[in-house]
């Protein structure tokens, strides 16, 4: 764990003492300030991902550094603006977003690296993009539904934690499944085979599978079965952060997608 | 079958294989990608994807909603069109074509083709000849294009490997005799130059290519601080004393082969090759996928059977289709009908 002492860094730390101040702020009840020092944070980390595109000279979501940094930026973006987001409180989400933050700030190398040849590809941004809104959405789902698990009932707000999980997946799976399809489509024309059986590929179908089978009980048991439905979306959310981290940073799952490892590029 | 019965058990039973598939993934995940390969092209699991496949048209033949609805058949057609497709484009069913048909589609296969040699033998990654392609490739040019920047490798005491940006101006602490190192110059065509008895170092201009990286070293360890120049699978020690190694990488940024298609000895395609942009012809896509590092004298093209990928594409589009009908669009117009009512 290091402390990065470069523009990016300062940047990133800005940001994160920003979804700390609003934290602290919300839990003073200071509601009147929150918005707009949560707002200044997101602004800030989306500076900081601006900062990185402008640097490397390619999209920042090429290792597990820029996809932090993105998802640190755009999930507290997307859960402050987005009607659907706007669940529970607002305080998990300033928690979610320092702990994205954290990852990137402290834990993974920041040393800008090129672009391989086989991301050099104009799929790259729209099925990374894909998964990471995938990503934010289907976390959110995750983490409502472990709410829902432990308190049994609904979690926070007025509405049942069973429909607030099920609005979640159902603007999170399309977009995994676009993700899912772009990098097949992408693997074709970069490696030969839509689908090479690799670690990575494999957690991300068994994830895309559960959220296949929670869509299917629901569907066919309507609100029946709630800790089932509620268990899937949390195996769901366990398998999301296989795929993203386990699969990238494990030496047991070695394969196609080793770019994307603590160290860079490979 | 057909009613609620029918219904439950076709519902009851695409959960459980659903289910039965994620787990089965995150085991193969384990098993590493060539293992998994060989299971997946085995009968007992090509049977279980193929169930997959047929309970996806079975719920809308038993479901009511999944055939009312066009979104959700979208969605069933496509995923059964994307297994049909994999399925008739794996390896045991090229294998099975062939032994059917003697001369059937070869599934995979590379070509090692040096420049100005025009070849239509496929061999397997084993170096074991496949087959004759219908038609010969002929490679014209090869190049292999860098990066501005590259990198310097530093392996330190204890086998430590550092990567470092070789960006001019940069500098970098080293763990090895507590050194620092500064990046001074890089060289695209390194030539050394003598003027008055002396040595100047220069970059040549024109088409000639010797890269080098001038840096500079201060420490300790050393007596006075000294400028190197580094090269490409050179590496340089530091200092003597310490087990302490440092080499200047290129990157690559892409490599790619221009290549003439003949058919009968007459030209018809001529195109270039590279990482992810392949050719596609005859029911084959040929991609760019090795070269020879050490002098660019030849490159390797994998060839690839396109069986079946039109309809993994078509159940990609479906798929796709589908779930944005399905899931957004579909909630939109409710909310959208529900707000003018």
């Amino acid at each position: 764990m290091t402390m990065k002492t470069t523009l990016q860094g300062f940047l990133i730390y800005a940001a994160m003492l920003g979804y700390v101040l609003a934290l602290w702020l919300y839990w003073l009840k200071k509601y009147e300030l929150v918005n707009t020092v949560y707002a200044i944070g997101i602004a800030v980390a989306l500076a900081a991902v601006g900062y990185r595109w402008m640097h490397t000279g390619h999209a920042p979501c090429m290792n597990l550094f820029e996809i932090f940094l993105c998802m640190g930026a755009m999930y507290p973006l997307i859960c402050f603006g987005g009607g659907l987001m706007r669940i529970g409180s607002r305080a998990y989400d300033m928690v979610v977003g320092i702990l994205l933050l954290f990852a990137a700030g402290f834990v993974f190398d920041a040393e800008p690296r090129n672009l391989p040849p086989a991301l050099q590809h104009f799929l790259f941004l729209p099925h990374v993009s894909a998964y990471l809104l995938a990503y934010i959405y289907l976390v959110k789902a995750g983490l409502v539904a472990v709410f829902g698990l432990i308190r049994g009932a609904p979690l926070y707000g007025k509405q049942h934690s069973g429909d607030e999980i099920y609005k979640l997946v159902r603007n999170g799976f399309p977009c995994m499944t676009m993700g899912l399809v772009l990098g097949s489509w992408w693997a074709k024309m970069a490696w030969g085979e839509f689908w090479s059986w690799d670690p990575k590929e494999l957690w991300s179908l068994a994830a895309f599978l559960v959220y296949a089978g929670y869509l299917h009980v629901h569907a066919g048991y309507g609100k029946r079965y709630p800790r089932i439905k509620h268990g899937l979306v949390f195996l769901g959310f366990l398998l999301i952060l296989a795929t993203l981290l386990w699969a990238n940073l494990s030496d047991l799952f070695l394969g196609l997608h080793d770019y994307a490892n603590l160290r860079g590029s490979s | 079958m057909k009613g609620p019965f029918g219904r439950r058990v076709v519902m009851l039973l695409g959960i459980y294989l659903i289910l039965l598939l994620a787990l089965g993934s995150v085991y193969a995940a384990f098993l590493g990608s060539e293992t998994t390969t060989r299971y997946v092209n085995s009968f007992p699991v090509g049977l279980l994807w193929a169930l997959f496949g047929l309970s996806s048209l079975a719920a809308m033949v038993f479901i009511p909603t999944t055939r009312r609805r066009l979104p959700i058949w979208l969605i069933h057609v496509g995923l059964f069109l994307i297994i049909l497709g994999a399925m008739l484009g794996s390896e045991s069913f090229h294998h099975f074509t062939q032994k059917l048909y003697e001369n059937g589609a070869l599934r995979k296969g590379y070509l090692l083709i040096y420049e100005g040699q025009t070849k239509n033998r496929i061999v397997s990654s084993n170096g074991n000849l496949q087959g004759k392609l219908p038609f010969s490739l002929k490679l014209k040019d090869f190049q292999v294009v860098y990066d501005e920047t590259g990198e310097i490798l530093v392996r330190s005491p204890g086998g430590k490997m550092v990567v470092l940006p070789a960006e001019v101006g940069r500098n970098y602490p080293l763990n090895c005799g507590d050194m620092t190192l500064r990046v001074n110059k890089s060289y695209k065509n390194y030539r050394i130059r003598f003027e008055n008895q002396r040595k100047i170092d220069i970059d040549e201009p024109g088409s000639g290519s010797n890269p080098a990286l001038e840096i500079g070293l201060k420490g300790k360890t050393l007596m006075s601080a000294k400028t190197q120049v580094i090269f490409p699978n050179l590496p340089f020690r530091p200092d003597q004393d310490e087990d302490c190694t440092l080499e200047y990488r290129r990157l690559v940024r892409n490599f790619c082969s221009d290549v003439q298609l003949l058919v009968g000895g007459r030209a018809l395609i001529d195109d270039q090759i590279s990482g992810g942009y392949p050719l596609r012809f005859q029911g084959y896509h040929i991609y760019q996928h090795a070269y020879d590092q050490k002098s660019h004298k030849y490159s390797v093209l994998l060839l690839v059977s396109d069986r079946g990928l039109n309809l993994v594409y078509w159940g990609f589009v479906c798929l796709c289709g589908g779930m944005i009908w399905h899931f957004w669009l579909g909630g939109l117009h409710r909310r959208f009908t529900a707000m003018r009512t």
